[in-house]
């Protein structure tokens, strides 16, 4: 959603952040929400209660009509045909020589008719890809963006699914399923509560018209839940072992490297772009992979720092850096040259000179049991 | 420290105006802008340091900074508490949160930097 405003796009919800003192900063176009109180502050309050997340910036996109569900099941690896009406599931759209696209989240929301929640950055790839490959499919299926339709909030941590109950009274979203998108009637029109999210605790995300952001976002923070802006956002995904498209994700990496091939739809029939790669890569070990790093310092990994084998080589480099507050140490994704990967410990080259960092099995904190 | 009482560089860095050894540390301004302070490296205790030249590196999740030596001398003692608790620098810059404390070489060279008053005029440009 959007509001036309110089450089920038600004959400519905701009103003309520500039009333709430949040630090605004560029994000891919948009004018969005750093941090408010403070990232670690905002961190801890979604591992240890609830945080709010505005996310109207990224894209909605409908892809419906006649042979809906034989042309997504072509265009994206996760197996989408085997989702039932109002399930949802992560995957990716890639190009044809199997590079990532975007990674993005897909619902069925009926027999041919699918909603992707997309990447802010992506947006007009993905519309310009899957429109592109639409005209050339058998069937009539249309690719519609709906993103200025929509608008959008996350409400993640132990507490949220109990602050929903108390906003939404009469639906236990404890019941609910992770992955399960419900679609509401609200007196200011319809709504849809998803539950899904990008921090690793349980959650939904709430998508509603632009009108109706306000009374929601301020609905939640009267319920407690703390305003949470990109800095948090973005620690909370690294210390869930999550990737983030533009740094661990790109064109030139497949999901079988990134590790996601849990995502993908393995004994579905319908291939789609890059597939043959994608198998090859499976049975014969990629080239390089993707690795989860910590250290034993409180110093943050940065995005870029070089990973050297033990004995020094250089061996990868870190596409995500940071620091987890509940590790308190220096945590990574990057890529490692496959037979190093199968390495227990590395260094890594940061300002400080090389720090040995031991490889670990994503998420780096067990977060809500709900998820 | 009292704020009035210190002098500023260009850099966001505070030095005490007067005292034969004197504390040193980042201003207010710059700990809000790099945010939540997660790791402070701190030089080695008895280090000859030239005006101007990096000492310290201050890192919150999203940044490294680095911190130039407002004055030339010898860092004669190191704030050892920030290796358990590196947010007394966004806690209190120019209390508990000071980085190191320095012999100034050449007195003259505090003469170059800034008031308090002359470094919040610089900030609010």
């Amino acid at each position: 959603m959007s509001h036309a405003t110089g450089l920038f796009r600004r959400t519905p919800l701009f103003e309520e952040h500039k009333r709430l003192g949040a630090r605004m900063v560029p994000f891919a176009g948009w004018e969005m929400p750093l941090s408010y109180a403070g990232q670690l502050e905002e961190h801890l309050a979604v591992r240890k209660g609830a945080g709010i997340f505005d996310v109207s910036h990224m894209g909605q996109v409908r892809i419906a009509g006649h042979g809906a569900v034989d042309f997504l099941q072509g265009q994206v690896p996760g197996d989408v045909g085997a989702l039932r009406p109002g399930r949802s599931r992560y995957t990716q759209l890639c190009n044809e020589s199997g590079g990532i696209l975007d990674d993005l989240i897909v619902t069925r929301l009926g027999e041919e008719e699918f909603f992707a929640v997309v990447n802010a950055a992506r947006r007009e790839t993905v519309l310009g890809w899957l429109r592109g490959r639409a005209e050339l499919h058998w069937g009539d299926t249309s690719v519609l963006d709906e993103s200025d339709g929509w608008a959008m909030i996350a409400v993640q941590g132990p507490r949220a699914l109990g602050i929903l109950e108390e906003l939404l009274h009469g639906t236990s979203w404890h019941e609910t399923s992770p992955f399960s998108f419900h679609w509401l009637e609200g007196p200011e029109g319809p709504f849809c509560v998803s539950r899904t999210g990008y921090t690793g605790e349980a959650g939904a995300e709430i998508l509603c018209a632009p009108d109706a952001a306000k009374g929601w976002w301020n609905g939640l923070l009267e319920a407690g839940a703390a305003p949470c802006g990109l800095a948090a956002r973005d620690s909370l995904r690294l210390e869930a072992g999550f990737c983030l498209y533009g740094q661990d994700l790109d064109e030139e990496t497949t999901p079988v490297e990134a590790g996601l091939g849990w995502s993908m739809g393995w004994k579905k029939k319908e291939s789609w772009p890059g597939r043959a790669r994608h198998e090859r890569q499976r049975e014969e070990k990629p080239e390089r992979r993707l690795v989860a790093v910590k250290s034993g310092s409180r110093r943050p990994l940065r995005a870029g720092d070089e990973i050297l084998s033990q004995g020094k080589e250089p061996v990868g480099k870190l596409t995500s850096g940071g620091y987890s507050p509940l590790l308190e140490c220096g945590i990574g994704l990057g890529y490692v040259l496959f037979p190093f990967v199968r390495e227990e410990g590395f260094l890594v080259a940061g300002r400080g000179g090389p720090v040995p960092v031991s490889k670990v099995r994503p998420p780096f904190v067990r977060t809500s049991p709900t998820n | 420290m009292e704020e009035s009482k210190l002098l500023f560089t260009k850099t966001h860095e505070w030095i005490e105006a007067e005292g034969e050894v004197r504390h040193c540390g980042i201003s207010a301004h710059a700990q809000e802008m790099l945010g939540d302070i997660v790791y402070v490296e701190l030089p080695e205790v008895g280090r000859k340091v030239k005006q101007g030249e990096e000492f310290v590196v201050v890192e919150s999740p999203k940044a490294a900074a680095d911190v130039y030596a407002p004055v030339s001398g010898e860092v004669v003692e190191v704030n050892g508490a920030l290796d358990a608790e590196p947010d007394l620098v966004n806690k209190g810059p120019y209390t508990d949160g000071w980085l190191v404390k320095i012999k100034p070489g050449d007195p003259a060279e505090a003469q170059e930097l800034l008031t308090a008053d002359a470094y919040k005029e610089q900030i609010e440009e």
